[in-house]
């Protein structure tokens, strides 16, 4: 089997895995449901542009963000769990692509969310969609759920490697809506916060969006937050990388990969 | 007296057996910084949004949210970790009054709640520089503790739903989420559609959400015996269902033999 293919069925099976949990169940099709109403009662009446950029935008990343820290950052503890991970880590198919795999599996589900958030919001909100250039938005989209794949591959390393670790991710979730600006810009927050939520690659993903959804857009208006994302994500590839060879060496020189 | 020591005795042996063998960090972060980056975002957001405007009721209010569900959650805790364990069928089976064991066991998770709620109002009075009078804070402490009766009742219910569902982490995060909506913690009441305002007054907190934005916002006290009795009553509703659920589980268990089965 190719890689490719194994890819392919890693997606397919793990994406079958996660939706099967109730818990999880719930965080893709509920969630994102209270969250969008939440903000929309928070805000009430707004310019379009405000309730765009704040209520869609940010309830529809909670809901992509949820997906991701919930399930891809817990997967490789879950495999700990079952007693399947050293199994995974063994088979012919390299555990990267394995782990691949489950992210974006994930994070399809993920992004199936964002979209149920969406199309509730205008529906039943009757909330503007203010997609002023279709097509940048979904170039935009793409690397953004790129580089939260990346963040996410990064995340479930580093809760594999250390139980501290691990103890946080329970805890990040209201702290990263807080840090990296998903309900309101980040400009509010005190300075050395914002000083966290610039090397966040969360925090640029949904600057990106909201920069390539304001109807002054231009190619000048989103370089800065694109280019963040752009340097941000490729410096979580080499911390990914690093702490893959963390890992592997844990495993195969310790025998401590089922173990923290 | 024997009882009563017995039941007191009993609620902190199983509130320790639960956390006992924890790290304290891991309890540090499920109950105390985890409820806190709640209050803080929450707080924050309606800060940016309303632009200061009625603050200290919405941090206070949130307090409150953070005390209850943490009771609640607790109360779950109680059961499903019995069936995570496996002493389930042994508490069942046991000749004691259930209804007085999963309240005894209650107890410290009511209390663990309102340390919660103090430190979360304490945080957010020291973080967005506000002020709380003594008798503001007395009044609180009574109305919350109204709020925690009756969300503890509430959460015995759902907590007797873990004896035939395993599935404990969506009921009680549907049951956050829901308490998060429907309580009006962090929006004007009146916003919400007139069936969720409805809705909402079945549901613990919303009153105690409500009088803690009359006393704090805008110092009005008329409501408190109203709105207090009525939650009372509430809280009191819950309980008789949450028994009456107890006693079909522990029948059920018994003529069935189907407990912890899904």
């Amino acid at each position: 089997m190719s890689l490719a293919a194994s890819l392919l069925h890693t997606i397919l099976v793990h994406m079958k895995l996660s939706i099967a949990r109730p818990m999880f169940k719930f965080i893709i099709w509920i969630s994102p449901l209270f969250y969008s109403t939440l903000a929309i009662f928070i805000y009430g009446k707004d310019s379009p542009e405000t309730l765009f950029h704040n209520v869609v935008l940010g309830s529809g990343f909670m809901a992509l963000w949820s997906s991701i820290v919930f399930s891809s950052a817990s997967d490789v503890n879950r495999e700990r769990f079952y007693g399947t991970l050293e199994i995974i880590f063994i088979s012919p198919v390299p555990f990267a692509v394995t782990l691949i795999g489950k992210i974006i599996a994930n994070t399809i589900w993920g992004l199936i969310s964002m979209i149920l958030s969406f199309v509730y919001l205008k529906f039943v909100f009757q909330l503007d969609l203010v997609f002023y250039h279709p097509r940048v938005f979904l170039t935009a989209l793409l690397f953004v759920l790129l580089s939260l794949a990346v963040f996410s591959f990064f995340l479930a390393l580093a809760f594999t490697l250390s139980r501290q670790a691990e103890a946080l991710m329970n805890f990040i979730e209201y702290p990263i809506y807080l840090i990296c600006g998903f309900l309101f810009p980040i400009s509010y927050l005190p300075a050395w916060i914002q000083g966290i939520s610039y090397v966040l690659p969360p925090t640029w993903a949904i600057q990106l969006l909201r920069d390539v959804t304001t109807e002054t857009f231009s190619s000048q208006t989103v370089l800065f937050s694109f280019t963040a994302l752009v340097s941000l994500t490729v410096l979580y590839i080499f911390i990914g990388m690093y702490f893959y060879r963390l890992m592997d060496k844990k495993a195969r020189f310790h025998g401590k990969l089922g173990v923290y | 007296m024997e009882a009563v020591q017995r039941f007191i005795r009993h609620g902190f042996l199983s509130y320790k057996a639960l956390f006992g063998w924890l790290d304290p960090k891991v309890y540090l972060f499920v109950m105390v910084l985890s409820p806190l980056s709640q209050l803080i975002f929450f707080s924050t957001l309606v800060n940016y949004v309303y632009k200061g405007e009625n603050l200290l009721g919405y941090v206070a209010a949130n307090a409150l949210l953070l005390c209850v569900l943490n009771a609640v959650f607790g109360i779950m805790s109680v059961i499903t970790s019995d069936r995570w364990m496996g002493t389930l069928p042994l508490v069942m089976a046991t000749p004691y009054n259930k209804v007085s064991l999963f309240l005894s066991r209650s107890i410290a998770h009511v209390l663990n709640g309102l340390v919660t709620a103090a430190i979360g109002l304490l945080f957010g009075i020291l973080l967005f520089q506000l002020t709380i009078s003594f008798q503001e804070g007395f009044v609180l402490l009574i109305i919350w503790l109204c709020s925690i009766f009756s969300g503890a009742g509430l959460g015995l219910i759902l907590g007797t739903f873990c004896l035939w569902s395993p599935s404990m982490h969506l009921w009680s995060n549907l049951l956050a989420s829901l308490l998060l909506l429907l309580s009006g913690a962090n929006y004007p009441y009146s916003r919400m559609p007139e069936w969720l305002q409805l809705l909402g007054q079945f549901t613990p907190l919303t009153r105690g959400v409500q009088l803690t934005k009359d006393i704090l916002n805008d110092g009005n006290y008329s409501n408190v015996a109203v709105l207090l009795g009525e939650e009372i009553l509430l809280g009191i509703a819950f309980f008789a269902i949450s028994f009456l659920l107890l006693k079909l589980a522990e029948y059920q268990s018994r003529t069935k033999g189907t407990m912890e089965f899904d």
